[in-house]
């Protein structure tokens, strides 16, 4: 009776989703309100720091 | 030496149940131009063995979900294996990937002849729930689930 919840590699891809979705809303920033815009910019780049610490573990596990 | 089989099957599947089966460095994958090949350092007459079962039994498990197609925020769907196949084992691996890429994996318990994995609280996205027997004739079986955005 397994309870799947996404494991490292699976935030990593769930933070790539929101990034992507994140920035897709912010090509529409005409129709957000300032505090909108930057909830989604903050979000962007926290997903964009997990992002990159995933990847630089990564390269330093092949190392 | 090659294994290989007529039919294009998910590499991350397939990667994912031959390393189990024949060990994380012996071994790799490979799928395109209509075959799926599995790539074997130590082609001993197990390994060979082995590896003929895992691409034969790709598919041949019997997996049913309580919902395949749901929006978000919908009752968690929940992916049972009751196949009799599975009576005699004591645990099957899993492997979980979101929009192709891996999202969980793991081994869960076969009791009383099933085992039962629930997707908790999923995302928006495609998602396919591959379960593979660790024993025997290394059947397999992916049911795709699709999380509607709301």
């Amino acid at each position: 009776m397994a309870k799947i919840e996404a494991n490292a590699e699976g935030k990593i891809q769930l933070a790539r989703k929101r990034l992507k979705q994140n920035v897709k809303k912010l090509k529409n920033a005409d129709s957000l309100t300032a505090a909108q815009r930057e909830a989604l910019q903050n979000s962007a780049l926290i997903d964009l720091h997990l992002i990159e610490l995933w990847r630089l573990d990564r390269a330093s596990e092949v190392e | 030496m090659d294994v290989s089989r007529n039919v294009e099957m998910p590499a991350l599947s397939l990667d994912a149940v031959a390393r189990d089966v024949l060990g994380e460095a012996t071994c790799g994958v490979s799928v395109g131009g209509g075959k799926s090949r599995i790539h074997l350092l130590d082609a001993g007459a197990l390994n060979r063995r082995r590896a003929e079962d895992i691409l034969r039994n790709f598919g041949a498990l019997r997996l049913s979900a309580s919902a395949t197609n749901l929006d978000q925020g919908a009752a968690d769907p929940v992916i049972k294996c009751r196949d009799s196949a599975i009576s005699g084992d004591s645990e099957l691996g899993y492997l979980v990937t979101l929009d192709g890429e891996i999202y969980a994996t793991g081994t869960d318990r076969v009791a009383a002849g099933e085992i039962s994995l629930t997707l908790s609280r999923p995302q928006a996205g495609d998602f396919a729930v591959f379960v593979w027997r660790k024993r025997g004739d290394y059947a397999s079986a992916v049911m795709n689930i699709t999380v509607n955005e709301v």
